[in-house]
């Protein structure tokens, strides 16, 4: 019984828990990425395939241009004990870029891995 | 000395710790196989994949261009001390460092031109490769 109120008293003392999820544009645009026909696709038909307008439009050499379409995941978690807080947040962010031809026509695909960010709450260490 | 020290607690509001951590994954890129003149930018894209942005998604211009791809983790770590209740200063220490840094650069003609891996933890700075034009 003495136990229980002890830790019944302790409970105030825990000042409270932290999640936070930010979710960054939409990673859908991995999988609408599949119907793009390297060849035959042009680059106006471009936000209609991913459901958005590119985040950038980067320029390379000879008119060619890379449409990057770029999405991201953060994970915070931590707690508060008192006047003592700790969190860590993960964060990871791709992109699909997709690389045009001087006409406009799509010719190739490529994308950085997709986001994995895991749920920590220990920020020190390596 | 006693009176102080039991001011400088009652004025504590508070402390914290907090670490983010951006594109971990970039510490597990491999670079040994590449070779500066002979690899070409398209070789590095479809065997590392495309960089990821970095602090914000629309941020990709400044890791891809026709000259380099430049894959970036960052890891800034933040302590806050909050003194006082009514007035209450915030004193933050924080410092932001890229942990794993891989910089490829290509020449006119979409080949390597040079090849730099930098890990970064705590104050030590560690060149996992350099070469290339420069090495």
């Amino acid at each position: 019984m003495k136990r229980l109120l002890l830790l019944v008293a302790a409970l105030p003392l825990l000042g409270g828990c932290i999640w936070n999820r930010a979710l960054v544009n939409d990673a859908g645009v991995a999988a609408r990425a599949e119907a793009i026909v390297p060849g035959q696709t042009r680059a106006e038909e471009l936000p209609d395939i991913m459901g958005r307008v590119p985040t950038s439009v980067i320029p390379l050499r000879d008119g060619r241009l890379i449409y990057a379409f770029s999405y991201g995941d953060a994970k915070t978690e931590g707690f508060t004990l008192i006047l003592f807080t700790l969190s860590k947040t993960n964060s990871a962010f791709s992109a699909v870029y997709v690389f045009t031809d001087e006409a406009g026509v799509v010719r190739h695909v490529e994308a950085s891995p997709a986001p994995e960010t895991a749920w920590e709450t220990w920020p020190f260490g390596a | 000395m006693r009176a102080a020290w039991l001011l400088a607690v009652a004025l504590c509001a508070g402390c914290s710790f907090s670490r983010v951590r951006t594109n971990p994954e970039v510490a597990e890129l491999e670079t040994g196989w590449i070779v500066p003149g002979q690899t070409t930018f398209r070789e590095v894209a479809e065997r590392l994949g495309m960089p990821p942005p970095v602090g914000r998604a629309d941020d990709a211009p400044a890791y891809v261009s026709a000259e380099a791809l430049h894959w970036l983790s960052t890891d800034t770590k933040t302590f806050e001390l909050k003194v006082g209740y009514i007035v209450s200063p915030i004193f933050r220490w924080s410092r932001t460092v890229a942990a794993d840094d891989v910089l490829i650069r290509f020449d006119e003609a979409g080949r390597v031109r040079q090849v730099s891996r930098t890990r970064r933890r705590g104050g030590a700075v560690e060149v996992l490769d350099f070469r290339g034009e420069g090495a």
